[in-house]
């Protein structure tokens, strides 16, 4: 990435944060009494949050701490987030094109993912981050930028499923920014990367030269 | 599933119970007039603090341990640094708060954009305590007086990431005076309010205090 987006990238410990917050708030969003389009829309948005974020952990936060921890709580955040995968995968099954059919089960299966993914927050943000904080001081800004890069390659094919889902999942006043605020990111992101690979092949192209 | 107790038409209960809370329980509450200047690290920029006298704004400190709320038994620690006023509303600005609990850590985020953290918080009589790696404070209270019952309403302001909010808060207590020492670990910053001496506090017994719906500013 370039010398912008090394100083605007947060390090990864607020990013963990952040996206927790995030898919908090996608909950937060879901009620039983909601239109099924709503329901599926809001579920699809938070599903491909987290499975972006459980990726981005499991390839760049976990590797980095298990190298300086043994913690129980690491050990078992990857069976977690199979959990979560696997009531990920239920959930589109019950989901329909419009919706689900059968609201009150996939109310549950909703709920029970968001028990699962608040005690595993909980859990992270008590031992986890903390320990990377004390354990990684010097390391969490790169950590950070690996993890902006690696999101933007993850998001990318996702763009416009996120962005549409946003908007129909946001109160309208807030939907068009948060749209164009995903879309745009990604875009953003993908500036960013793309001179960075530009440059580091022509980098390479000049260093051959000579 | 436990959510299913009430039977086959008991509506799924949400693992994030809607505003309106209803919390019972006791609480610390200190109030400090503080440097607006030194207030003012811990306000984001967009954000006026109210100056209460020349120079000066009122923070506050917060320890409770609520026997009852939607999510169940929880302790909390807040510090609102300042007085501040944004969009004509006035309200204390929420900068730390401290929970032990997962769910009520999520509700507070996702709900009132409460910068809510974990910690662990240790209750006792005679004070209460954390030494955990995200908030180390220790707080003793001695000389508790007689108290009366007393009505209280407030509002408070906090942001989340990107999200803003402002809520009502009501309630009552039977209010006390006390004298509390509190200490918090100086590499925080939370030392520089000044809460650090021997203050005046009100002890809340039989409090019972409602956290109205948010209104939100931001996303």
């Amino acid at each position: 990435m370039n010398a912008v987006a090394d100083r605007i990238t947060p390090n990864i410990t607020t990013l963990i944060r952040m996206d927790h917050s995030h898919v908090l708030a996608v909950f937060h969003r879901y009620r039983a009494d909601l239109l099924p389009a709503k329901k599926r829309a809001l579920v699809t948005n938070a599903c491909l949050l987290l499975e972006i974020h459980a990726q981005l952990e499991e390839e760049i936060f976990y590797p980095a701490l298990r190298a300086v921890l043994r913690d129980d709580v690491l050990e078992k955040s990857e069976p977690e987030h199979a959990q979560m995968r696997t009531f990920i995968g239920e959930l589109r099954d019950m989901a329909g094109r419009e919706g689900p059919s059968n609201g009150e089960s996939y109310d549950e299966k909703f709920f029970e993912l968001m028990r699962l993914v608040i005690h595993h927050v909980a859990d992270e943000e008590t031992r986890l981050l903390p320990a990377a904080e004390r354990l990684l001081r010097d390391d969490l800004g790169r950590l950070g930028i690996d993890m902006t890069k690696r999101r933007i390659e993850l998001m990318k094919p996702h763009a416009a499923e996120l962005a549409e889902t946003t908007v129909r999942t946001f109160p309208a006043g807030a939907a068009a920014g948060a749209a164009l605020l995903t879309a745009g990111a990604v875009a953003v992101g993908a500036m960013l990367l793309g001179r960075n690979t530009k440059r580091t092949a022509e980098n390479r192209m000049s260093r051959w030269r000579h | 599933m436990a959510a299913l107790s009430g039977g086959a038409d008991a509506p799924v209960e949400p693992p994030l119970p809607a505003a309106p809370w209803t919390l019972h329980g006791e609480a610390i509450v200190g109030l400090k007039i503080v440097r607006s200047d030194i207030a003012q690290r811990f306000v984001p920029p967009d954000v006026k603090v109210v100056r209460i006298c020349p120079g000066r704004t009122l923070a506050f400190l917060y320890l409770a341990h609520y026997q009852h709320s939607p999510v169940g038994e929880y302790r909390e620690l807040i510090v609102a640094p300042a007085l501040v006023s944004r969009h004509g509303r006035v309200g204390f600005w929420i900068s730390n708060i401290y929970v032990d609990s997962g769910t009520s850590m999520a509700a507070g985020r996702a709900i009132w954009a409460l910068p809510k953290q974990i910690a662990s918080l240790e209750w006792s009589a005679g004070g209460v305590s954390s030494v955990g790696p995200q908030l180390r404070v220790s707080a003793s209270v001695a000389g508790t007086g007689r108290s009366i019952r007393l009505p209280f309403v407030g509002a408070a302001m906090s942001q989340c990431g990107s999200a803003k909010s402002w809520f009502a808060v009501r309630g009552s207590a039977r209010v006390g005076h006390a004298r509390a020492s509190v200490e918090f670990a100086r590499d925080d910053g939370l030392a520089a309010l000044g809460f650090g001496s021997t203050t005046k506090v009100f002890v809340c017994k039989k409090m019972r205090v409602t956290i109205g719906r948010p209104r939100h500013s931001g996303q």
